[in-house]
C-alpha cells in the first residue's frame, strides 16, 4: 500500500537569458530556499533530496554531488535524473515515488538550467547523438521532426498559419501575467506572422527560448501533508511512459506520421494521458480537468497535444484556438503559465509544468490565476520519448 | 582593462572566437551559391553579435567584481561498434551495401541493424537470413537546413558541413528503414519532402566503414510523397 501524496511547497527562480553574477549552486539555492519559505520548512525537515538538468549543457556531470551545498542534500538520500526535455518532470515523479512510499518525512526535487554558462549544442551532441549514424548533426533533429509535424498539420486542416499565430499571442498574453516567465512581452499577430522563417512552416517565434533559472516542489506524505500545509496540492496519480521501444530510436527527429505510431512525442503524451485517464477514471477530459500545464516546445505542440491528449477531436485544433476555450477564461484553459514557449531552462521547463498545474489546485497563481481549480493535469515530453503525467486536486481524493 | 592585468580566459577565448569569425566572414565570399553564402554569413554575424555581446556583459560583471572562469572540455571517446554495427560497416566498406536485419517473427525492418526487434523483444542478427541489402537510394521525409549553424566558440570556425540535412527512407526497407544523412547542396527551391536521392560513395580506398563513407545523397528525380 501506498500514502497518499502532496505537493506541499513550490518555489521558483526568475527566468532570464544570461545570469553571470551566480553561480549553478547558488541558483539552486534561491529556488529551493524559495520552496521551504513556501511550505513553511527548513531544510532540516527534508528527508531525501532529487536534482535533474540536462547533463553537459553547462559542461557539468555529477550535478548531484556539486551542488550538494546549494540544495541541502548533505547526508541525505537521492540521486540525479535525466530524462532530456522531461527531466523535471521525471525529478517529480520520482519524488512521488520516494514520498509514496512512506519511508519520507518531505521530498525535495530540483530542476534547473543555466544555459548562458556552456552549449547546448555541444550538450546535445555529446548527449543524444547517434555515435555511428548521426554524422551530419542529426542532434538537431527537432526541427525537421516539429517542421514535419507541424506540416502535417497543415496538411490535414487542423490548424491554419494564422491560428497559430493567434494561439502564439494568447500564450504571450499568458505569460506576461506570470512573473516567473522569461518572455514577457505581449506579441501581436503581425509579430508573428512576419517573425523569421526558420524550417517552413516553423518561425522563430513559435519556439521555446534558452532560459536560465530553477524550480523546487516539495512533497510529503499524507499525514506530514496535512500538518506543514494549510492548503496542499493532491497528487492524485502520476504516469511516466518510454517512447524508447521505437525501432529507428537513435534519430530523435524521425517522422513517423505515415507509420502506427505517429509522431514521436506526440506518441509518448498520447500514452501518458491515456494511461493517467484510465488509471483515474477521467472519461471526459475537457470536462473533468479544470487546467492544463503542457509542454508546449513549440506553438505546434501545444495544438498537436490537444488532440492527442483527447480534449478536442482529431483535426479541431483550430477551432479551439478561433473559440479561445483555451484561454484563461475559457472552458479548459492550457497554459496559464505561459508554457515552454515563454520560459524554457531545459531541465526546469517540465518540473514548471508540474509545479504550475500544483500553483493553480492551491490557488497560489496571482494574476495568472484561473478561476475555480479543482483538478489541474501536466503532461510532458522529452528528447526520445519519455513523456509524464500527473493529476493534482484540490481536495484529498 | 588595465594593462598590468593578465586577460581572463574568457576575453582571450572570445577574442580568438571573434579572430576566427573575421576570417569566416572572409572565407564566405568564395563560396558560390547565394543561399548558402547567405546562410553562412548570417551564422557568423549571429556569432559575432553574440560574442560582442557577451564581451561587453562579462565586462560589466568583471568590474563589479564577479569572476567568470571559462573552462574548454576534451572528450575524447572510443565507442565499440557491437556485432550487428560492425557487420554492417564492414559490408558498408568493402561492397558500398547497406544492410538492414528483418525481424523473423513480425517482418518489420530494422534499421540501423540492432540486436533486438524492439515489438517483438526478441534477438535477430544471429542468423544470416536474418539480413537483408537495403537500396542505396530512397526518399526524402524530411529535412533540416542548416540555415544557422553553430559556430566553435574557440576558433570561431562554423562545425560540420554546410550541406542540408535529409532524412532519407531507403528503398528495399519500409517505413521505418530512414537514415539521415547529408543532401547534395542544391538550390533549396529544389528541395523538398518526396525527393528522389540516391548515395554518392566515396571512392573503395578512402571508405573506413562509417556512416562518412558516403559522402552524401543526390537528387536524382523529382518524384513527391
Amino acid at each position: 500500500m501506498s500514502e497518499r501524496i502532496a505537493v506541499v511547497g513550490i518555489g521558483q527562480t526568475e527566468f532570464k537569458s544570461r545570469w553571470p553574477e551566480i553561480s549553478q549552486v547558488e541558483m539552486v539555492n534561491l529556488a529551493v530556499r524559495k520552496a521551504l519559505e513556501n511550505a513553511h520548512l527548513t531544510i532540516k525537515d527534508i528527508d531525501a533530496v532529487f536534482v535533474g538538468n540536462m547533463e553537459l549543457f553547462e559542461g557539468n556531470y555529477q550535478v548531484d554531488m556539486w551542488l550538494t551545498e546549494g540544495d541541502g542534500a548533505y547526508l541525505k538520500s537521492g540521486m540525479k535524473i535525466q530524462t532530456g526535455g522531461s527531466t523535471g518532470s521525471s525529478v517529480c515523479t520520482t519524488i512521488f515515488d520516494h514520498a509514496a512510499t512512506g519511508l519520507f518525512g518531505a521530498v525535495l526535487g530540483i530542476a534547473y538550467e543555466k544555459q548562458d554558462e556552456g552549449s547546448s549544442d555541444y550538450g546535445l551532441r555529446i548527449i543524444s547523438e547517434d555515435t555511428f549514424f548521426d554524422i551530419a548533426n542529426g542532434a538537431r533533429a527537432a526541427g525537421p521532426a516539429m517542421a514535419a509535424m507541424a506540416q502535417d498539420m497543415l496538411k490535414r486542416k487542423s490548424v491554419t498559419e494564422e491560428q497559430i499565430a493567434q494561439l502564439r499571442v494568447q500564450e504571450s498574453e499568458n505569460a506576461s501575467r506570470n512573473p516567473s516567465a522569461h518572455l514577457r512581452k505581449r506579441l501581436t499577430m503581425d509579430e508573428v506572422m512576419n517573425s523569421r522563417l526558420l524550417i517552413p512552416p516553423l518561425r522563430i517565434l513559435h519556439m521555446c527560448p534558452a532560459s536560465v533559472g530553477a524550480c523546487a516542489i516539495i512533497v510529503a506524505p499524507e499525514k506530514r501533508a496535512k500538518e506543514i500545509s494549510p492548503n496542499p496540492a493532491w497528487v492524485v496519480d502520476w504516469v511516466t511512459v518510454h517512447g524508447g521501444i521505437l525501432p529507428p530510436l537513435g534519430h530523435m527527429g524521425v517522422y513517423l506520421e505515415e507509420t502506427e505510431l505517429g509522431p514521436q512525442w506526440a506518441f509518448g503524451v498520447e500514452q501518458a494521458s491515456l494511461k493517467l485517464y484510465k488509471r483515474c477514471g477521467i472519461t471526459n477530459p475537457r470536462k473533468e480537468i479544470d487546467v492544463i500545464e503542457v509542454y508546449n516546445m513549440s506553438t505546434w505542440h501545444e495544438a498537436e497535444w490537444w488532440e492527442r491528449m483527447h480534449i478536442c477531436e482529431k483535426n479541431a485544433a483550430g477551432k479551439l484556438i478561433e473559440e479561445r476555450a483555451t484561454a484563461m477564461d475559457g472552458d479548459i484553459p492550457v497554459n496559464p503559465s505561459g508554457g515552454v514557449v515563454a520560459t524554457n531552462a531545459i531541465g526546469a521547463s517540465a518540473m514548471q509544468r508540474f509545479a504550475e498545474a500544483a500553483i493553480q489546485v492551491k490557488k497560489e497563481g496571482g494574476d495568472r490565476q484561473v478561476s475555480n481549480v479543482k483538478t489541474a493535469m501536466a503532461v510532458t515530453a522529452g528528447g526520445d520519448s519519455y513523456s509524464a503525467a500527473a493529476l493534482f486536486r484540490k481536495s484529498l481524493y | 582593462m588595465e594593462s598590468h592585468l593578465i586577460k581572463p580566459d574568457w576575453v582571450r577565448h572570445i577574442e580568438m572566437g571573434l579572430g576566427g569569425v573575421q576570417e569566416g566572414e572572409k572565407k564566405c565570399e568564395e563560396m558560390t551559391d547565394p543561399a548558402y553564402r547567405g546562410y553562412a554569413k548570417a551564422s557568423y554575424t549571429l556569432a559575432r553579435e553574440k560574442y560582442e555581446a557577451e564581451i561587453k556583459l562579462y565586462q560589466k560583471n568583471l568590474e563589479a567584481g564577479y569572476v567568470i572562469v571559462d573552462t574548454i572540455v576534451h572528450l575524447p571517446f572510443q565507442e565499440s561498434a557491437g556485432l550487428r554495427l560492425s557487420k554492417f560497416f564492414q559490408t558498408l566498406r568493402d561492397e558500398a551495401k547497406i544492410l538492414a536485419l528483418q525481424c523473423p517473427q513480425c517482418q518489420r525492418v530494422i534499421f540501423p541493424p540492432r540486436p533486438v526487434c524492439g515489438f517483438c523483444r526478441i534477438t535477430v542478427g544471429e542468423r544470416e537470413e536474418d539480413w537483408l541489402a537495403l537500396s542505396d537510394s530512397g526518399t526524402v521525409t524530411s529535412f533540416l537546413v542548416p540555415t544557422e549553424r553553430e559556430v566553435d566558440r574557440v576558433t570561431g570556425k562554423i562545425v560540420g558541413q554546410p550541406n542540408p540535412c535529409g532524412f532519407i527512407r531507403l528503398d528495399g526497407g519500409d517505413e521505418w528503414t530512414i537514415l539521415v544523412h547529408y543532401l547534395e547542396m542544391i538550390d533549396l527551391n529544389n528541395l523538398r519532402r518526396g525527393r528522389r536521392v540516391k548515395a554518392v560513395w566515396r571512392p573503395k580506398n578512402e571508405r573506413r566503414g562509417r556512416m562518412s563513407d558516403i559522402a552524401f545523397f543526390r537528387m536524382i528525380g523529382d518524384e513527391e510523397i
